[in-house]
């Protein structure tokens, strides 16, 4: 691992909130393309510029309120992903004319590194043991499980959600090309879903002794920024592991590293070739993204336009006739906390309106 | 997690005591600063302004210790099961708190405990380690790393370990943390010898100095009380203390009839009545520190309290520093940022290097 495990976390959550300025300004006189808002639909809205918290935020005394846990895993004990560090240097310091880093073979931009890796469960008071639970796993754990807490809690009373299981994972740390976190969640493959399925899940049952539905309907996965990608790539290779994705400000740009032959622009060829040329899947997603999100005005070639990549996005899961909802926020920026707390308890609502309330 | 949220809301009440005060009474009580002490050998009054030690900026060049984090949970602990606070407690004008007879203020519950280690470059593993033990750990690991990969390569300070533990949660009487720092016993340095440490040693394949003179412990407000406490009840463990804004005033509970002002006691009664014990201790008060303007019968006074302690320390020929930090808040970070590199010099200044 690097040596200074919370300072690089912690400079990996200021690059996650700031990644443009972590990067060499681009050239401002590069042409501007800023991304227009969607036609709105019967799935597609607009929504802001003035944002106000859902209710469902406000702590309720009077309901059932669920037990937060947290554990850590260590790197040194995981198969799948014994951990990597960028390897700061010409290499990593590479951008585009855009400012967007660019993807390097595995040996050159990374080395092994250790990780410690904080996992946050919740779990509803109504949850009885033993029986198989839904849940939704929740990438960059620590950003989301305070906020979804008090949401949890009161839309499960009010039976507006089932009685889930929050499993609300961090990642291995740092962003983007070359770090964990960007192996973990850029990566086009099925190599996350597995590790949720045969480490994640496994030590979340044996910690608690909770048991998880097998039920495609009952899991979830949510996430923002690259967290989202990666939630949609879990459901995408394995679509009878989930049926439901929710995503704010998806990374459906070329961010993997290294570069994959078959998916050479990386998450930007979802909506490029992989959606359009794939039989429809089974899921259901929720996504979001915002009017001034990263890289708004960026032309199209640099494949790392947000806006861009998430109107992309609607409109292949539109053609192809999945069942979306697709949200565009005004003025807002990059997994926008404003457009979270407004959104989410409705998202929520959404995207489990058919499965059984407790 | 939401412990986490009632622990930041404590530290908040802890480090707005006069507001509390004045919200549960409605009165306002008469004022009693405590002076700075006397300027003497051991005695200093610094600041403002403050400035940070350049021990604390990072310096690519020296070599950069480990930072490791686990966790420790109720469940497996048997000295410290868990408590939370059960009912609200009634405060009298000065912030003593009190509850109806018959009553309990605790029932068990549950806690996650976070542990950081510090593991310098320099430690060759299977050698006895000298540590230090490092109180509210979360509040001081990210402060002290720099410092310790500095002062360790320019050799001002023995490659140590430190051991950063956080208590089991939120904060004074009846809570877990209060139970784990504010108790006049030898609880807490049990728990330190026979669950920590060994936790730490089987994490990470080190080990720890019988030596006293290579066992340090040290923390800020309660974990200061705390950090004095392993020393006077097991001084064959520790010799050296660290200690900011120390809480030596009646904050204990249950209350012990043995000690019925918690830790004031210290300075009013155990440390001049008992034998002269071979502890060396590094000590600072703000001068605005928690309820700085209440009368001594509150026994609740910080800088009082402190002031108090350096006297007894001078009256008994103790090996002590006192720091008097003129505008300072409670465990102000502007104070510990200047001082603390020269306080651990000063605590080893003897030590192997």
């Amino acid at each position: 691992m690097k040596n200074r495990l919370i300072l690089s976390l912690l400079a990996g959550a200021v690059l996650t909130i700031l990644p443009a300025l972590a990067q060499p300004a681009p050239d401002p006189a590069l042409p501007k393309f800023p991304t227009p808002p969607p036609a709105t639909d019967a799935a597609t809205s607009i929504i802001g510029p003035n944002y106000a918290d859902a209710p469902e935020y406000v702590v309720n005394p009077n309901v059932p309120q669920g037990d937060v846990r947290e554990f850590i895993l260590y790197s040194d004990d995981s198969k799948i992903y014994p951990g990597i560090v960028r390897i700061e240097g010409d290499l990593a310091n590479k951008r585009d004319a855009y400012g967007n880093r660019l993807p390097f073979p595995a040996d050159q931009l990374s080395k092994p590194g250790r990780y410690e890796r904080h996992v946050y469960v919740y779990i509803p008071k109504q949850y009885v043991p033993g029986t198989p639970a839904p849940f939704m796993v929740v990438q960059d754990g620590h950003s989301y499980i305070n906020r979804m807490a008090p949401v949890l809690d009161n839309m499960i009373a009010a039976h507006r959600l089932p009685a889930m299981i929050i499993v609300a994972a961090d990642s291995g740390g740092s962003d983007a090309q070359g770090s964990e976190r960007g192996l973990e969640y850029d990566t086009l493959s099925d190599r996350y879903s597995n590790w949720v399925e045969q480490e994640l899940l496994p030590a979340v049952s044996k910690n608690y002794g909770v048991t998880f539905t097998t039920d495609p309907e009952g899991r979830a996965t949510m996430g923002g920024s690259s967290g989202a990608i990666c939630a949609w790539t879990m459901a995408w290779y394995h679509p009878e592991r989930y049926h439901k994705v929710l995503s704010y400000s998806g990374t459906f740009v070329n961010q993997a590293s290294p570069q994959d032959a078959n998916t050479p622009r990386g998450g930007w060829e979802y909506h490029e070739t992989l959606v359009p040329k794939t039989a429809k899947k089974p899921i259901r997603i929720w996504m979001e993204v915002g009017e001034r999100d990263l890289h708004f005005d960026d032309p199209e070639k640099t494949w790392h336009n947000w806006p861009l990549a998430n109107n992309r996005m609607a409109a292949a899961l539109k053609k192809k006739g999945y069942d979306y909802r697709y949200v565009f926020a005004m003025d807002a920026h990059h997994v926008d906390p404003r457009v979270v707390k407004q959104t989410l308890p409705a998202a929520l609502e959404w995207l489990w309106r058919d499965y059984p309330k407790s | 997690m939401r412990k986490l949220a009632v622990f930041f809301s404590a530290a908040f009440l802890a480090t707005l005591p006069a507001l509390a005060q004045a919200l549960a009474t409605g009165a306002s009580p008469p004022k009693f600063s405590a002076p700075p002490p006397p300027v003497t050998a051991e005695n200093s009054i610094i600041g403002p302004a403050y400035a940070d030690a350049p021990e604390a900026t990072a310096d690519p060049a020296a070599p950069q210790g480990d930072v490791r984090e686990f966790i420790l949970y109720s469940e497996d602990s048997k000295i410290y099961p868990g408590i939370v606070r059960a009912q609200e407690m009634q405060r009298d004008a000065h912030g003593n708190y009190s509850i109806p007879a018959g009553t309990s203020l605790s029932k068990p519950g549950r806690y996650e405990r976070h542990v950081y280690v510090y593991i310098p470059r320099q430690v060759v593993p299977g050698t006895p380690a000298p540590f230090m033990v490092v109180q509210d750990g979360h509040s001081y690991v990210k402060r002290m790393a720099n410092i310790m990969d500095n002062m360790i390569a320019a050799k001002r300070l023995p490659p140590m370990i430190l051991v950063f533990a956080d208590s089991g949660g939120s904060d004074a009487q009846g809570s877990e943390r209060g139970l784990e720092y504010d108790t006049l016993s030898d609880r807490y340095a049990n728990w330190v010898e026979q669950e920590l440490l060994p936790a730490v040693s089987q994490r990470y394949g080190v080990t720890f100095t019988s030596d006293p003179e290579g066992r340090a412990t040290m923390g800020g407000s309660s974990g200061g009380v705390a950090a004095f406490t392993m020393a006077w009840y097991h001084p064959e463990r520790y010799h050296k203390v660290l200690s900011y804004s120390g809480t030596f005033v009646n904050q204990a509970w249950p209350p012990d009839p043995q000690t019925p002002r918690g830790g004031w006691e210290y300075h009013a009664t155990l440390i001049p009545k008992a034998a002269k014990k071979p502890i060396r201790i590094w000590m600072e008060v703000g001068e605005k520190d928690n309820r700085y303007d209440n009368p001594e019968e509150s026994w609740h006074n910080w800088p009082l309290a402190n002031n108090r302690m350096a006297a007894v320390f001078k009256n008994k020929g103790y090996d002590y520093r006192y720091v008097f930090a003129l505008r300072a808040g409670h465990v102000d970070n502007r104070a510990v940022m200047q001082t603390l590199p020269a306080a651990l010099e000063w605590l080893w200044r003897d030590y192997p290097r």
